[in-house]
């Protein structure tokens, strides 16, 4: 589903992604964990498209396009979603209608038609009580005034809603106390099934009692320096950094 | 009297005044208000750039064009133009097209007995003595040239007088329209008097709408009177073609513990200044100014409010945003006087612009002059662009960059719709709104 080989990346000149290669297939759960610095951050959003990072070297493959070449919205309606690590408030903006223009947006590209805001109201209510969310979070405006916990979980109510092939979850563990923690786990452990994929960046292995990834990857200045399944987890919680100096 | 005045002419301004009506239908009083009007407007001239408040307006499209005053035109608007700009069928309605009163678009039948609702025309006949004192009570004072001219050369307008204690549940609508005249640029002088006593209350919408790309010049004056714990709100909706110049001058008294709200939104024309006025003379008489512009290509759009504080424990609001695109232009150049005696005041005026193209332009200059103790007193201006953060997050969801960047910027206006108290008037602006500013963003150049 998606392929990245030795994806190089800079910003302002200062080169991040120092080749970064991975492969994700449907129906699995990928972890990327590593410390502060190592492009953990960097890879997520130059795979969503943010305009901030040039890509030097290096091609992402996603349901066999190229997905470099595609517009933040093109990559969306391809069915890439990625959970921010810091959702952006948007005052003014109403929840419920701008997930629904999202939706449609996306049911337009699938040739599908479009809902009416009682349609997608019926879907929305179903996964707000999926997610157990309070109804009113619809009304409110995106993201503003919302607490650290609330924003993690509008990010899990899109993704529910978007039903994307890959969901890229930067750090949805972060700022989370350990019922936020626990509904959001549950709530993406739902959302999964055969054919889609999830790959979460997190710091720490916590997230991973709750959604068990399938491999686990450390990534550390700039590359991927050590794959394995889940174990590998443990491992780096035991012994930190030193593994990871061991690994470059 | 027409001689007299013609005569008096100065020769650079002969354009402005090619079109001198003759005042030979014109009673007594209204006789003697012209010449005063004309001798206040002498005394003032026209603006120059070095006036403050004309600073960054180019008046040269109203200076050097050779208006008309279109001659034998039957006012007339298609029933259609007329359907996509009211609220309801059933509301009073009084429209002027071409400066005429337009008697088959009106319905002027469904208020209370005693309210006042006529062409103005009519008004000066019956009702002489209180456009007089509505005009003459403050022709000397006049600072505007062009408030000046009106009185000068105003024939038709609107009159809305709502006595004492009645209050009006449903939307009063004005229209001042001008289409196509096939006989050069047209120059119109509305007059809309609007006055509600003690305890009375109204909902008034006014649009203002040119249609056509004609160029045509509209300077109008509208007058505001506000008993005492009265209560009007106002929404002024200005679509103009892009070869219309707008004037509107308003002057507002406010009575003691009344309340106005004004809301103006502006969508294109070549020209509009909009300059509002209002006097608080009545202790805890309460004024909410907002205003939006929804501009792109040239169109310049000014902002002039001035609230004075003249009474204690008087409460004033400017809220005014403007979106501009493309090479257009906008001011808010306001101004908030806080007189001596009005302590416990509390005034705040506050600007935010969108600036979505490097070639559009958004001048800001809120002030105050408080010359009192014991106030609340604030102003602030901000102007910035639309959120690449923002927008790289709603972009990331699916939404193209265009809905995105709408989606942003309503976001941004949105506030100024919802200062509309009346959920009709508020969805019937927020349409034109969405519309308005869709075409807006998709100008970006």
């Amino acid at each position: 589903m998606l392929v990245i080989k030795n994806l190089h990346a800079n910003i302002d000149g200062t080169e991040i992604l120092k080749g970064v290669s991975l492969t994700i297939n449907a129906g699995e759960v990928h972890a990327i964990m590593g410390p502060n610095g190592s492009g953990k951050s960097t890879l997520a959003k130059v795979l969503t498209g943010d305009e901030s990072y040039d890509v030097t070297k290096g091609e992402v493959i996603f349901d066999g396009k190229n997905l470099l070449e595609l517009e933040p919205e093109e990559r969306a309606l391809e069915g890439f979603f990625m959970a921010f690590q810091y959702p952006i408030e948007i005052p003014g903006v109403n929840n419920a209608s701008f997930l629904r223009m999202a939706v449609n947006a996306k049911r337009k590209h699938a040739g599908q038609d479009e809902l009416d805001p009682l349609e997608f109201d019926e879907i929305l209510q179903a996964k707000i009580r999926l997610l157990e969310m309070n109804p009113d979070f619809a009304e409110r405006n995106v993201n503003h005034g919302f607490s650290g916990g609330e924003k993690k979980r509008n990010e899990i109510l899109q993704m529910a809603i978007l039903e994307p092939k890959l969901a890229l979850l930067d750090e949805t563990d972060s700022g989370l106390d350990i019922d936020a923690l626990r509904i959001v786990a549950s709530g993406v452990n739902k959302l999964k099934h055969e054919k889609n994929a999830i790959l979460l960046i997190t710091h720490y292995q916590r997230l991973l009692n709750h959604i068990v990834p399938d491999y686990v990857h450390i990534m550390y200045e700039g590359k991927i320096v050590r794959s394995g399944d889940k174990t590998l987890a443990y491992e780096l919680e035991e012994k930190g950094y030193d593994l990871l100096q061991k690994c470059a | 009297m027409s001689t007299t005045i013609e005569t008096m002419i100065p020769e650079k301004y002969k354009n402005v005044f090619a079109h001198a009506p003759t005042f030979t239908g014109d009673v007594s009083w209204l006789r003697t208000l012209r010449t005063k009007a004309y001798k206040r407007f002498q005394e003032l001239g026209f603006p120059t750039r070095k006036h403050e408040d004309w600073r960054y307006i180019n008046l040269e499209p109203i200076l050097e064009t050779a208006f008309v005053r279109p001659e034998d035109i039957v006012p007339h608007v298609d029933q259609e133009i007329l359907q996509e700009y009211i609220l309801s069928a059933d509301n009073p309605r009084l429209v002027l097209v071409n400066g005429r009163y337009f008697e088959e678009g009106s319905s002027l039948g469904t208020l209370p007995d005693r309210v006042l609702f006529e062409p103005l025309h009519k008004a000066l006949t019956t009702h002489g003595t209180r456009v007089e004192l509505a005009i003459s009570s403050s022709i000397e004072q006049e600072m505007n040239p062009f408030a000046a001219l009106n009185s000068l050369y105003f024939q038709e307008g609107i009159f809305l007088s709502i006595p004492e204690g009645v209050r009006i549940e449903t939307p009063i609508e004005l229209f001042l329209i001008t289409t196509e005249t096939n006989q050069g640029p047209a120059v119109y002088y509305p007059r809309v008097f609007l006055s509600l006593g003690a305890g009375a209350k109204a909902d008034v919408v006014l649009t203002c709408l040119s249609l056509g790309n004609e160029r045509s010049f509209h300077n109008a004056v509208i007058d505001l009177s506000v008993g005492e714990k009265a209560h009007l709100s106002t929404t002024v909706l200005q679509r103009n073609g892009k070869e219309e110049l707008q004037l509107v001058t308003t002057r507002i008294r406010q009575a003691k513990e009344s309340a106005l709200s004004m809301t103006m939104l502006t969508h294109g024309g070549m020209i509009t200044r909009n300059e509002v006025q209002t006097s608080l003379r009545g202790e805890g008489a309460t004024c909410f100014l907002n205003g939006l512009s929804l501009i792109a290509n040239d169109s310049h759009v000014f902002h002039h409010p001035t609230t004075h504080h003249e009474m204690p424990h008087t409460v004033s609001r400017q809220l005014y945003k403007n979106i501009v695109n493309g090479r257009a232009r906008s001011e808010f150049n306001s101004m908030a006087f806080i007189h001596k005696g009005a302590v416990k005041s509390d005034s705040a005026q506050l600007n935010r612009n969108m600036v979505l193209s490097k070639t559009s332009r958004a001048i800001s200059r809120p002030q105050l002059k408080v010359y009192t103790d014991d106030v609340v007193a604030a102003h602030g201006s901000t102007t910035g662009q639309v959120s690449n953060e923002e927008l790289f997050y709603l972009r990331s969801r699916g939404l193209s960059k265009e809905v995105a960047t709408s989606m942003l910027v309503y976001g941004f206006a949105e506030e100024i719709v919802q200062t509309i108290s009346s959920p009709t008037i508020q969805k019937h602006v927020e349409d034109f709104v969405r519309r308005d500013l869709s075409e807006v963003v998709a100008n970006a150049s």
